[in-house]
């Protein structure tokens, strides 16, 4: 998915279903860092426009699922998603989509 | 709701069930479950405690009957690292408060993986803190939930915010510690979270963890804690002014699993990652929980009774990540799990609702995670709200949950007005009388 550069929803489409853009015809967005008060969110009419930048992209980092944030550094303790585990959990979806298998979460979650 | 005064007495903590042993593995191991493995692993080392948090997921307190045994923690990271964890975070209770923590944080070392601590901080002594860097301790995280009569009100321990202060001073003269810290968001902190971060950085952090309190152990009896769903309006702008703050000055801040989704503010909440919106929930995937009698969850947060898989006593870590049912949930969720707003949601795919523990202890399903920014957007496009009821109690177990109900309204007037001019401008909370219905 990509961030609409009107409304900065994250979209699928050329066209955004959010606020109607065309994605495509627009500039990205700018890597400007926000500021305190920089930001412009119009919600009149049902359609949303939302005026900002993004910060400074950085490598991928994956925060601890509890507790401590990683942190960049010297000798980093922070980790780099593995892409392939994204990609075994797709292959796996994928498969049990072309099964028509149901999901266990039914049995492994709450009653 | 307000949340009542600071009890007088500690509550009082339960002592935990032991383990439910030799539950059954699937005799089949699918490729996939092959082919996933731990990033992360967060070890309750014990459930001993010397706070009593009013919002303690797990009711820590007293140790576990059934807690691992030295020879059988020192196993279990071998386990660790054999099954590809690059990094442990230690927690409790309070992990200093096993005799043998330092062992296990050496072992954690010595087998390669980078070793992390959360903690409250209320014991951690000067001798401590050095003990735990020789022993390899890389770096901790700091629990703080407020400023100090906030802070001292959840942790229920008046002192406890000095001793954070305390630990926080000692830390800058110890070299080789990196310094973090930890925030919950709820109904009694939100208004001095940006307060708070700007002391944080003051002290020194590095960096800074938030998620919102989610409804298991004790802040389920602890209803006038926890946010309306609608609060997320309000919180998310909150979140990108204080990591806008922070940014500035070189500290980052990482919104927790329950901080989403897909809103207008995503990717500025999460705008210096390469992918600046979150993906879906990765329990059981990337990381796993261990629970201080050997306990394995996908996630640490998780409730115990609907999401432990095994016991290493019983199995081996390895067997239990491939072959437990209950670890692999994420791996196997399809649309078809979702239900509510989320399961027509247009990231229905995406995100398959969010962070599964705060659904799953709220609502006793997963799938339809009312804590959502993109979700309490839309609604607010139609005019509307949802805010939360409780049905029932939980039952005074560590990790367990009560069921609350989602109530959809139409909002009144003068709310939605506020609703959008905060999210117009990024600025603001809602007014205590407009939180009403």
């Amino acid at each position: 998915m990509i961030a609409c550069p009107a409304c900065h929803r994250h979209i699928r489409e050329p066209q955004c279903p959010f606020c109607g853009a065309d994605a495509a015809s627009l500039s990205t967005v700018t890597s400007t860092a926000p500021a305190k008060g920089s930001r412009h969110t119009l919600l009149a009419l049902g359609v949303v426009a939302l005026v900002s930048g993004c910060g400074e992209s950085r490598d991928e980092r994956a925060a601890p699922a509890y507790g401590v944030p990683c942190i960049d550094g010297d000798g980093g303790v922070c980790l780099p998603i593995d892409a392939s585990v994204d990609a075994a959990i797709d292959a796996a979806a994928d498969a049990a989509s072309d099964a028509g298998n149901g999901s266990d979460a039914g049995d492994a979650g709450p009653g | 709701m307000a949340l009542g005064a600071r009890p007088r007495s500690l509550p009082i903590a339960p002592l935990a069930p032991p383990s439910r042993r030799r539950l059954p593995l699937l005799a089949e191991v699918r490729e996939v479950d092959r082919r996933v493995r731990p990033i992360y692993a967060v070890w309750e080392l014990t459930l001993a405690c010397d706070l009593a948090c009013r919002h303690c997921g797990s009711r820590a307190g007293r140790a576990r009957p059934d807690e691992l045994s030295s020879e059988e923690a020192l196993d279990l990271v071998d386990q660790l690292a054999d099954l590809g964890v690059r990094e442990v975070s230690i927690i409790g209770g309070e992990a200093y408060l096993r005799p043998d923590w330092l062992k296990i944080v050496e072992r954690i070392r010595a087998r390669g993986m980078i070793c992390q601590m959360a903690t409250g901080a209320r014991n951690l002594t000067r001798d401590r803190l050095l003990a735990a860097r020789d022993a390899g301790l890389q770096s901790l995280s700091i629990s703080v939930d407020g400023l100090r009569e906030t802070h001292d009100t959840l942790r229920a321990v008046s002192g406890s915010f000095a001793a954070v202060e305390r630990t926080l001073i000692e830390l800058q003269t110890i070299e080789g510690l990196r310094v973090t810290a930890n925030t919950q968001i709820n109904r009694l902190n939100l208004r001095e979270i940006e307060s708070l971060y700007a002391w944080l950085i003051e002290q020194g952090i590095a960096a800074w963890q938030v998620q919102l309190t989610a409804a298991m152990g004790r802040a389920a009896d602890e209803e006038g804690l926890l946010l309306e769903p609608f609060q997320v309006l309000e919180t998310h702008p909150m979140l990108v002014r204080a990591k806008a703050y922070g940014d500035a000055l070189g500290v980052r801040m990482f919104p927790g699993n329950n901080i989403g989704y897909y809103g207008p503010f995503e990717h500025l909440l999460r705008g210096d990652r390469k992918v600046n919106h979150r993906g879906p929930c990765r329990a059981g995937q990337q990381s796993l929980g261990v629970e201080a009698n050997g306990d394995i969850k996908g996630c640490p947060s998780l409730s115990s009774e609907e999401f432990v898989g095994g016991n290493i006593r019983d199995d081996s870590l390895l067997d239990i990540w491939e072959r437990s049912q209950a670890l692999r949930f994420t791996r196997d969720l399809s649309n078809a799990d979702l239900s509510g707003y989320c399961a027509e949601c247009y990231y229905a795919e995406d995100c398959y609702g969010g962070c599964h523990w705060t659904s799953s202890v709220l609502l006793g399903r997963l799938g339809d995670n009312p804590y959502c920014h993109h979700r309490a957007y839309e609604l607010l496009r139609q005019g509307e709200r949802e805010r939360i009821v409780r049905e029932r109690g939980a039952q005074g177990l560590p990790f367990d949950h009560g069921i609350f109900r989602i109530v959809r309204e139409k909002a009144r007037e003068a709310w939605i007005r506020r609703a959008c001019e905060i999210t117009e401008s990024g600025e603001g909370f809602l007014e205590e009388e407009a939180s009403t219905p």
